[in-house]
């Protein structure tokens, strides 16, 4: 069965339909903590057609669809569009965009303090895209002399270099290659959780607050800017919370120290669970949920994981199958995570009754390939190069070769 | 070999509608590859018409621990083909007009899927001797050899051999590609063109009097009228198997006009189920489920059936919560046995479903009442731990008693039956079980206030075969298509078109619909509105009408 791309409007601009095309070599990845994460296709279109999207695609809304018209089976942003002619690759992407833009620096004047610019925005940017920041980091200096000035303009410069998507170009030595179709890169909703910068200045809040509460402040449409995200009602409903389930087992200190996406002090805040400081508890997650057919909207998650087996996978099978728990077989494409799954041909016998049981795993990551029919499951002992990176973890274990860098106490 | 066609043409273009003249299409013209005077094929091995091959052999599910594999996904590719021919020419000149003609065709082919502006499809047009008619089949490229010297000016050489390889659809058309899906029809019915039609009877419109198969009676709910066989109200219209020969699904092309009340719906529903099975006992139609109404429910804590003439069975279930405001059962359908109006056995409603129920709270505040439904089977009257549960709705405080209008359909999810495999067999070794029981539990909660939930209905939409979902945008008056067949993609079928004949619309799921051959078929629809307080009425007298092109493997038997 074809898997489908239904295009839309940049959801800032709107909830248009725009086209539909048939999606080659489709593959997804959804997220216990986040939701959709990325997806990829190729799709056959003419030269025309071609520099259309090129131009035109980045940051509008995608759905995929196969056999269920209610339900895409993932949904979310165009970010990097690549064309392949003859030699030549074409490439446009979000990731670099930004049009909101500050520096951050470290100045001895009477003590070494760290200082922030000012933001500079451009708006015409962020009523095409929403509000993308990036903050760059510019050092220290010893210089005892002014040098917010000299910062300003560096993100002033910054904003006018990427306030756009830009093009890019890279011809292959040798020729050939690669022909006609285009590649879409896609990536989820929950990710443009880590456009904007929590809470970045002084004059923010402080205080404890229970976790739930801190999230729901994060999604108020009210209270201190910075606290709470920017893009109000842009790329899901924020001002619904009732998919927000009231955790007051674990505090979050609300934090006004700069650096933190609002993606990140959303990790920080579910990392915990509801564990307290006696006793640990469950994991909790969080993301960005899937439009729902009766409302028209996305809402926000943030509840405990689910910790019962709901999917049985069998080593016979190959990786052809994942069935439910009667036995059906669950399509590969509507395989979700944050679930258990049991390996029921495996360690036949197994009664480790002092041990975690090897079989049965809770499912952070699905990873689908429509061309093979397959999925790709992953639990905490995740092998992949993000699993690796710890990219999906707020708290980065230290010592390990991809961690955090080791702190130094004096 | 050439002995065994009666015609094989390399076609351009689509062919006129009977008596057409004032028109922008090209028409179609076409090269003959049996004429002795220009290309033939040649004797010795000139075409063995293939069959499509599985993509990569299939997509098997393989394990090195594991006996054998199993097939997961079986697709058709391309049929790729040579045929060879025999160019003859009184002189060079002629012979190389010829040649450059084939040429020109092969480029056409395949600029017609590169290029915007080459809309007119090359196809081949085949009839085998003895068949019924001839069959057609898209053309993709068209890669031409010459065996012989080309610019030899003996006589000899006047007759040189070519070879086409051919890269083509899987599956023989019968009409032309983009050729209005009426023609078929028309010739279902024994009509010629000129003589018993012309263009001005071939209109696609829902209100047209030809099509292959028109229902003007389709409602936006179910009503039973005691027993499963006779019904005032019905969300499908059935096409028997005799009206789709072939050996491959058919493409269609559909109209659907007023379902829902044209006026108010958004979104349309549509869903194939196929297949007859025939049971035990009285039970000798095929029944695919359609929908769950108040009709021989039992309602359960805090609920009462009320008259409701706008409700789908003119009846509904009110909840009130008076004693139980917690998710628990409020009504129940058992489907088991072979007796009573709405009960039917599990294997005859085997499929793969969207569920969705018509609501709607009276009184009390938004968002205080949910509902869901949990299906089970086996379960002799009593709850099963076989069961699944369907996703949790938010009720919709609407309207008033007794307005078909005023209700609200929300979608559930999805469910197999039977739960666990594609039938249920009996353990009494009757094989397929005609009397395996399931049931349905409509359950509702309310978190505060006083609200009362009224509900009217369930229904399913089977997705296993084929399923799509059109966005009408509330467009008054105006039929909708969605077609596959090409016709509106003027050859091209690679993307279904979906709109008004104008106006594009939105479609999600399956590229339109097809139907299975020599199987009857049943296209279920359901039309909503998402928008918050419009309704989603009880509608009644909705049009659908359909077409189709039927396809063959191999030599049309039709």
């Amino acid at each position: 069965m074809i898997t489908w791309l239904n295009l839309y409007q940049k959801p800032r601009l709107g909830n248009g339909y725009l086209f539909r095309y048939p999606a080659y070599r489709y593959k997804h990845k959804i997220s216990a903590m986040g939701g959709f994460d990325t997806a990829s296709c190729e799709l056959a279109l003419n030269l025309a057609q071609a520099e259309a999207v090129l131009e035109q695609w980045i940051g509008n809304r995608v759905a995929f669809y196969m056999d269920n018209a209610v339900e895409p089976i993932w949904e979310g942003l165009v970010s990097r569009i690549t064309y392949t002619f003859g030699a030549a690759e074409f490439t446009s992407s979000l990731d670099q965009l930004a049009n909101k833009t500050r520096v951050i620096f470290s100045q001895r004047n009477v003590a070494l303090t760290t200082q922030i610019t000012t933001a500079v925005e451009d708006t015409a940017s962020q009523a095409i895209y929403g509000i993308k920041e990036f903050t760059f980091d510019s050092g220290a200096t010893d210089n005892t002399n002014v040098d917010v000035t000299n910062k300003t303009a560096k993100a002033r410069m910054e904003l006018a270099l990427r306030a756009y998507p830009r093009a890019s170009t890279r011809i292959r030595s040798g020729g050939g290659g690669g022909m006609g179709l285009v590649r879409i890169e896609c990536v989820g909703i929950y990710k443009t959780l880590e456009w904007e910068t929590y809470s970045i200045n002084a004059a923010g809040p402080t205080g404890v607050v229970g976790a739930s509460t801190a999230i729901t402040r994060i999604l108020s449409t009210s209270g201190a800017i910075g606290e709470r995200i920017r893009n109000q009602a842009t790329f899901f409903d924020n001002a619904d919370v009732t998919q927000v389930v009231t955790n007051a087992a674990t505090n979050w200190p609300i934090d006004n120290a700069g650096g933190k996406t609002v993606w990140q002090a959303i990790q920080s805040i579910t990392e915990p669970g509801d564990s307290t400081s006696a006793a640990a508890g469950v994991r909790w997650v969080a993301g960005v949920m899937p439009t729902d057919p009766n409302l028209g909207t996305r809402r926000f998650y943030y509840r405990p994981a689910v910790s019962t087996i709901g999917y049985i996978v069998r080593l016979r099978d190959g990786t052809g199958y994942v069935r439910n728990t009667l036995g059906a077989v669950v399509p590969p494409q509507w395989v979700r995570p944050d679930i258990g799954v049991r390996m029921v041909d495996a360690l036949v016998g197994w009664f480790g009754n002092t041990v975690d049981d090897p079989r049965e795993f809770y499912l952070n990551t699905v990873e689908y390939d429509a061309d093979k029919q397959s999925v790709s499951m992953s639990s905490e002992d995740d092998i992949s190069i993000e699993g690796a990176f710890q990219l999906a973890k707020f708290s980065k274990a230290q010592g390990t070769r991809f961690g955090s860098p080791t702190r130094q106490t004096i | 070999m050439a002995t065994n066609f009666a015609k094989l043409n390399l076609c351009y273009g689509i062919p006129l509608a009977p008596l057409l003249t004032a028109t922008l299409e090209k028409g179609k013209e076409w090269i003959d590859l049996l004429n002795l005077s220009g290309f033939v094929l040649d004797a010795d091995s000139g075409w063995i018409p293939q069959i499509a091959p599985l993509k990569q052999g299939g997509l098997y599910a393989d394990s090195p621990i594991a006996d054998g594999a199993t097939l997961i996904a079986g697709q058709v590719d391309n049929v790729e083909e040579t045929i060879t021919l025999i160019s003859s020419g009184a002189t060079l000149s002629t012979r190389t007009a010829l040649m450059s003609q084939l040429h020109n065709y092969a480029r056409l082919a395949r600029e017609y899927w590169t290029l915007f502006s080459q809309i007119d499809p090359i196809y081949l047009e085949w009839e085998a001797l003895g068949a019924p008619g001839a069959q057609y089949a898209l053309i993709y490229s068209i890669d031409i050899a010459e065996q012989d010297d080309p610019f030899s000016n003996t006589s000899a050489s006047l007759a040189s051999r070519i070879v086409l390889t051919i890269k083509r659809e899987p599956y023989w058309r019968g009409i032309p590609p983009g050729s209005n899906p009426l023609v078929w029809t028309f010739y279902t019915r024994g009509e010629e063109p000129v003589t018993d039609y012309t263009f001005n009877n071939m209109s696609l419109a829902a209100a047209a009097t030809t099509h292959l198969v028109k229902d003007t009676a389709v409602d936006n709910a179910v009503r039973y009228t005691g027993t499963v066989t006779a019904f005032t109200r019905k969300n499908w219209i059935d096409i028997p198997a005799n009206f789709i020969p072939g050996d491959a699904p058919a493409l269609v092309c559909l109209t659907v006009d007023d379902l829902g009340g044209n006026v108010t719906a958004d979104s349309v529903w549509l869903g194939v189920s196929v297949g007859e099975i025939t049971g035990e006992g009285t039970l000798s139609e095929r029944k695919r489920f359609a929908s769950v109404t108040v009709q021989d429910s039992d309602p359960e804590t805090d609920a009462v059936i009320t008259v409701d003439t706008g409700a789908a069975s003119g009846n509904r279930i009110d909840t009130s919560f008076a004693t139980t405001i917690t998710m628990v059962t409020r009504a129940r359908w058992l489907g088991g046995g072979s007796s009573g109006a709405t009960n039917i056995p599990l294997n005859l409603n085997a499929g793969i479903y969207a569920i969705f129920a018509r609501t709607r709270q009276t009184g009390g505040a938004v968002n205080t009442i949910t509902f869901r439904v949990r299906i089970s089977q086996d379960t002799n009257g009593r709850p099963s731990l076989t069961s699944v549960i369907s996703n949790t709705a938010t009720a919709e405080i609407l309207g008033t008693t007794g307005a078909s209008a005023a209700w609200n359909i929300d979608y559930l999810g999805t469910v197999q039956i039977p739960l666990d495999r594609n039938a249920a067999v009996d353990v009494n070794g009757r094989g397929i079980n005609s009397n395996g029981e399931w049931q349905v539990e409509f359950q509702a909660a309310r978190s505060s206030g006083a609200g009362v939930l009224y509900f009217s209905d369930l229904i399913f939409i089977p997705f296993d075969r084929a399923m799509c979902q059109y966005l009408a945008g509330g467009v008054t008056g105006n039929a909708l298509f969605i077609d596959n067949t090409g016709y509106f993609g003027h050859g091209r079928n690679d993307v279904a078109y979906c709109g008004d004949g104008a106006n594009p619309r939105e479609l999600r799921g399956s590229n339109g619909l097809v139907l299975w051959p020599k199987q009857d078929n049943r296209i279920y629809a359901i039309a909503t509105n998402a928008t918050a307080g419009q309704s989603d009425a009880v509608a009644t007298g909705g049009t659908i009408a359909l077409n189709i092109v039927p396809r063959w493997s191999g030599v049309r038997d039709v």
